[in-house]
């Protein structure tokens, strides 16, 4: 796993562990080349009428149509810079990054070569892969992979590998060859190459500061035309470094808003794949069998938070009784019409590391009752801070609400709007919901856990977690590391301030004659690998 | 030779030599004025809004660091009626500003936009001013009739339905199910509205719907009043033929109204616009306000407000005159 390589025995165990759990197994974990995998789904239940792409040997040419969620006039073709899933799926498209997440969650080297620590996880070395040309005709060096780090890590940079470069010293980076670079980190992390995979990873070229005209990358397709708001144009790239790819010769994409506009566009052919069905369009459609729904089940999830500082969540009695309140599997089918998975209140389903040795926590309103009294909090009465922001997510609260009435609980729901919810309020609120998509358990460490995280929505500060984390992302050895995971996650587990009832599928619609389209849990279209992608 | 003869009469103003010309000024004296208002009500109201576009743009790496540092780049920490003022002063030397969400200047920003709700409503009015006077027409002459009964009770429908069902019908039935229109009113790159004309079918209906219905009943109220004065029954008694007599004296007088009435329903259609664009994903410039609104994009959302406001007092000065020459009895009062 160090050097992002897989290991077939884990992937095996993931499939097992998967198809144990019956129904809902995430991504295609078995091994099979993208272009051939048409009909294997991740969610995909064989009995219902639900249509599949085209089999057979992968065709080249045609122009393939996607319609997205579209972020108004936010857009950027800018990589680092990537929000709403657009920007990230154009990312994928025009650029690439050192790792990628394969649709069984595991991680591979994309444009790395090697990536690999020293033996405390302090340093590490990356030499990328040879033969790599950008989009003008000159090659990949290690000087793009430089200055690309050192665009995240500018002091006023608003980028999201802020996070990551902040791990790196970024004085110390050496320069080991034209195409190698050892990278002295501030302590050791041996989840490091993970952190690569996300979109706004990608490498840019040295020197390239606007990237709305004309972007130059190394991916599969090039730049034709861009606007935001509206839709780009991209073409294929002859010289692509992965042989044979991509498939098809031009790409558009175009921003759909309206989840019923996207939907009418593919059942009227106007579009050729659709991101993000709802779950009520998911039920229907697989019924109706015109359309084909690629689903994936990772770690996407609208879970209910509490801070661990803030009344009343700061007495851990609480905080457990809140858990036991909720009735999961009614949460999974009211909210989420039966699709996904029950959660276990800690987060990385789909992951190696993710602990699934947990007991299942199921409700129980006898011991939370006796939790709540013990802890004084006999009538507690709590406002719940909601919005639609996220799939289910005030839908899963009004449940919720109704739950813990049994429990004796009072939950007033405060239905925020959209397009603010994380705003100036975020993180202030004592108990509230939120949504996080699929990353690596690390990278969510990074994010939502840590003394560092940005976006601590449970105010966790826990230094016996803490040390074990810097103990884990000391180790080096796969076994190790994961006993030490299962050990952190069996504390969040206990006194964590997440109620994670379920994880949400990723459900997009495709044409029925769009292949070499393999689940993945990681982000809608495959991953954004769109390269891979046929048209029959 | 006559000097004293040649003199006009005494200090005559311009307003009473040119009285249609007077009123126009003193309207668009009005209406820069009200314009003025609108503005600084809009900014305001966009104050209000909860989050900003610096939380818009960064969405969830919108770190504290990163927020702060964003503002300072967009200039957001500067106070809100200083902002206004930077705006106000370049809208004054004609720059709409830039867009603080896509960072690019707003008036070549929104131009083809602009160009493609204009193509909209200049179609749907095209269309909807013909139909509406010929059904209005049609529907007071036969007042009482099934044919009346049938116009009346299916402009009524169309009213009550709002235009975001009339879209999601009309896709259905005409996209979706029978395939033989797109459902979505998409431009493709480097195209224009006019391309594929048949994007426009849908949305056109969707708009003619509630629109056309609304003043196919108006014309049909002024007619039929019309139709009742004595004007008109004085030219029956003088045994014109009804179809004189409906053109010639009826609709005529029905006309001064009827024209009010359309422009508020042009003056509608930017609100039934905003909405339609949304449904079929028209990339027009009700569309770029929806967007613009949720990425909380100030500048934007004001230059936009401010056009559709102009436009408004544009339609509305417009239609008063229109009156003025459709209505002698207005145009000799002093």
């Amino acid at each position: 796993m160090s050097d992002g390589s897989t290991d077939p025995a884990s992937r095996g165990h993931l499939t097992r562990r998967e198809a144990l759990r019956g129904g809902l197994t995430i991504g295609a974990a078995i091994a099979i080349p993208s272009g051939l995998a048409g009909c294997f789904g991740g969610d995909d239940d064989s009995s219902s009428g639900a249509a599949t792409g085209p089999t057979g040997k992968p065709q080249r040419g045609g122009r393939l149509r996607i319609a997205m969620v579209g972020g108004g006039g936010t857009e950027t073709l800018d990589p680092n810079a990537a929000v709403p899933n657009i920007d990230s799926c154009r990312a994928t498209c025009l650029f690439n990054r050192l790792t990628r997440l394969k649709p069984d969650l595991s991680l591979e080297n994309e444009l790395a070569e090697v990536f690999e620590p020293n033996k405390t996880a302090t340093e590490w070395t990356v030499r990328l892969r040879s033969g790599v040309e950008w989009h003008d005709g000159s090659p990949l060096v290690a000087d793009d992979l430089l200055y690309t780090l050192k665009r995240m890590g500018a002091p006023d940079s608003t980028l999201a590998g802020k996070n990551v470069t902040n791990m790196i010293d970024l004085g110390g980076v050496k320069k080991l060859d034209g195409r190698t670079l050892r990278l002295p980190l501030k302590s050791g992390s041996a989840s490091f190459p993970e952190l690569f995979q996300s979109p706004q990873m990608m490498i840019v070229k040295d020197g390239e500061t606007d990237f709305n005209k004309n972007p130059i990358g190394t991916g599969p397709f090039k730049y034709v035309s861009f606007t935001a708001g509206q839709n780009s144009l991209f073409k294929r790239n002859p010289d692509y470094w992965e042989e044979g790819l991509p498939y098809v010769d031009e790409l558009v994409i175009t921003s759909t808003p309206d989840p019923q506009a996207r939907l009418n566009a593919l059942l009227s052919k106007q579009v050729d794949a659709m991101e993000q069905l709802s779950f009520q369009q998911t039920k229907t459609q697989k019924n109706a069998g015109r359309i084909r729904v690629l689903q994936a089940t990772g770690s996407s999830m609208v879970p209910i938070y509490m801070a661990t500082t803030l009344e009343p969540f700061t007495d851990v009695r609480v905080r457990q009784a809140i858990r036991l309140i909720a009735d999961r599997d009614a949460l999974i089918s009211n909210v989420q019409l039966g699709l996904g998975a029950v959660g276990n209140d800690v987060y990385g389903r789909g992951f190696e590391n993710y602990n699934d040795d947990l007991p299942q926590r199921k409700q129980d309103i006898d011991q939370a009752k006796s939790l709540l009294k013990a802890a004084g909090k006999s009538d507690l009465r709590v406002t719940l801070f909601s919005s639609s922001a996220g799939p289910g997510m005030l839908e899963s609260a009004t449940v919720f609400a109704e739950q813990a009435k049994k429990a004796g609980v009072t939950i007033q729901v405060d239905n925020g709007p959209a397009d603010s919810y994380f705003g100036p309020k975020y993180l202030k609120q004592n108990f509230a919901q939120t949504q996080w998509p699929t990353f690596t358990i690390f990278s969510w460490y990074q994010q939502a856990m840590t003394p560092q995280a940005p976006f601590n929505e449970t105010h966790w500060a826990d230094p016996q977690w803490n040390k074990l984390l810097r103990e884990a992302e000391a180790t080096l050895d796969e076994t190790k590391r994961k006993e030490l995971y299962f050990e952190l996650q069996k504390i969040e587990h206990e006194s964590g301030g997440y109620l994670i009832w379920g994880f949400y599928p990723l459900c997009d619609g495709l044409a029925t004659n769009v292949g070499g389209a393999v689940p993945s849990a990681a982000n809608g279209f495959s991953n954004f690998n769109l390269a891979s992608w046929w048209l029959a | 030779m006559g000097v004293r003869t040649a003199r006009p009469p005494l200090r005559l103003t311009l307003a009473a030599r040119h009285p249609a010309l007077s009123f126009l000024a003193r309207r668009i004296g009005a209406a820069l004025l009200l314009l003025l208002v609108v503005s600084i009500l809009i900014f305001a109201g966009t104050q209000l809004l909860p989050g900003d576009v610096a939380n818009a743009v960064l969405g969830r790496n919108a770190t504290p660091e990163a927020l702060t540092s964003l503002r300072h780049q967009l200039q957001l920490d500067q106070p809100a009626s200083e902002r206004y003022v930077d705006w106000l002063t370049g809208v004054l030397h004609g720059d709409l500003g830039e867009s603080v969400s896509a960072h690019t200047a707003i008036w070549p920003f929104i131009r083809p936009r602009l160009a493609n709700t204009a193509i909209l409503a200049l179609c749907t009015v095209l269309l909807m001013v013909p139909l509406a006077l010929a059904l209005g027409v049609l529907a007071a002459t036969r007042a009482g009739r099934p044919l009346d009964h049938f116009v009346s009770v299916v402009s009524l429908a169309m009213i009550s339905i709002p235009e975001f069902v009339t879209g999601t019908m009309l896709a259905l039935v005409f996209a979706t199910t029978l395939g033989a229109l797109p459902a979505l009113s998409l431009i493709g790159p480097g195209e224009t509205a006019l391309d594929n004309p048949e994007i426009l079918i849908l949305p056109i209906a969707t708009l003619l719907a509630a629109s056309l219905a609304q003043t196919t009943r108006m014309v049909r109220a002024g007619m039929i009043e019309s139709l009742r004065s004595e004007y008109v029954a004085m030219a029956r008694l003088n045994g014109f033929d009804e179809r004189r007599v409906v053109t010639r004296y009826a609709l005529r007088n029905a006309l001064a109204p009827t024209v009010q009435v359309i422009a508020l329903n042009i003056q509608w259609l930017v609100g039934g616009i905003v909405v339609t664009e949304t449904v079929f994903g028209y990339p027009g410039i009700g569309h770029t306000l929806v967007d613009a609104v949720s990425t909380r994009d100030i500048p934007l959302v004001q230059s936009i407000a401010l056009i559709i406001a102009a436009f408004y007092f544009a339609v509305n000065i417009v239609a008063d005159l229109l009156v003025v020459f459709l209505i002698p009895k207005l145009r000799t009062a002093q």
